[in-house]
């Protein structure tokens, strides 16, 4: 269950989550776009988000280093409380014979602590917020990736899927 | 030599979606079979329903509705939904994605 003081999220806003990226559990975490939210009769939220990655403190993107890359750089970092310009990808998840995730970024994933990680200053998993639809740019380089990721289905895929089976699609780690 | 593939199941009370051993052996007598006849007999007609269409979640589990009240099949299926924890999501009304995806 997600814990009470953290707010119901929305399309646009960055959260800090644990993504398997290939299928793999970790503790590392990543940035990530809230594409949909969405809640069921006992209160538990899902979220779909698409994951993000930063570049690193000496380099960055001017431009998405793939067609189906969101790119969020200057001056929109700090509303979305990122350090370093970032690509939110919205490739669709891709799976081997186990029905384990191999590829893709994005992914629907219920919204508690097993996943998603409190960040300062709103010690909730919520960064910070990208008003899309407002700002022309954003809304450009979401618009382009998006077309090119063909997200909408992308989209619908997950929610199908996340109903058949909430679990992600990861492989479990070994007990220790 | 190989050793055959084993489905071992730890057994549980009776409930929409447990069964016991006096329930097993009950329905293995009902079919002059064993338990594991019972065993494979509802598994094969569990999927024979699910890829009939007829079952898509855990909670549509069919309760026997002729031997219950409609208020003790409501009860039940709502335990089996607070039980299974009720993956059916709501999504929010996105407008400001619906128009950036057309």
């Amino acid at each position: 269950m997600n814990p009470k003081n953290w707010p119901h999220p929305k399309f646009g806003d960055v959260v800090w989550c644990r993504f398997p990226y290939g299928g793999d559990q970790t503790t590392e975490r990543h940035p990530c776009l809230v594409l949909e939210a969405g809640s069921n009769s006992a209160g538990q939220v899902a979220l779909i988000v698409a994951g993000g990655s930063s570049s690193n403190k000496s380099g960055g993107w001017e431009k998405p280093p793939a067609e189906t890359d969101f790119l969020v750089q200057s001056p929109f970092l700090q509303a979305a409380g990122l350090a370093h310009p970032t690509k939110f990808n919205f490739e669709p998840l891709r799976f081997d014979s186990e029905k384990i995730m191999i590829a893709g970024a994005v992914m629907t994933l219920t919204y508690d602590e097993d996943y998603f990680v409190s960040v300062q200053p709103s010690m909730t998993p919520k960064g910070g917020h990208l008003d899309i639809a407002k700002q022309a740019r954003l809304r450009d380089a979401f618009f382009s990736a998006a077309m090119h990721a063909n997200l909408k289905q992308t989209i619908e895929q997950e929610k199908e899927r996340y109903r058949k089976r909430p679990e992600p699609p990861v492989r479990k780690r070994p007990k220790p | 030599m190989t050793r055959p593939d084993a489905l071992y199941v730890k057994l549980k009370m009776d409930s929409p979606f447990t069964v016991s051993r006096a329930r097993i052996d009950s329905m293995a007598d009902f079919f002059q079979q064993d338990a594991t006849f019972v065993t494979h007999f509802a598994l094969a007609r569990l999927s024979d329903e699910i890829a009939q269409g007829k079952l898509s979640r855990a909670t549509d589990i069919p309760i026997a509705s002729a031997f219950l009240s409609p208020e003790q099949v409501g009860q039940l299926r709502q335990h089996a939904q607070q039980k299974l924890g009720n993956s059916e999501v709501k999504w929010d009304a996105n407008p400001a994605l619906e128009s950036l995806l057309g």
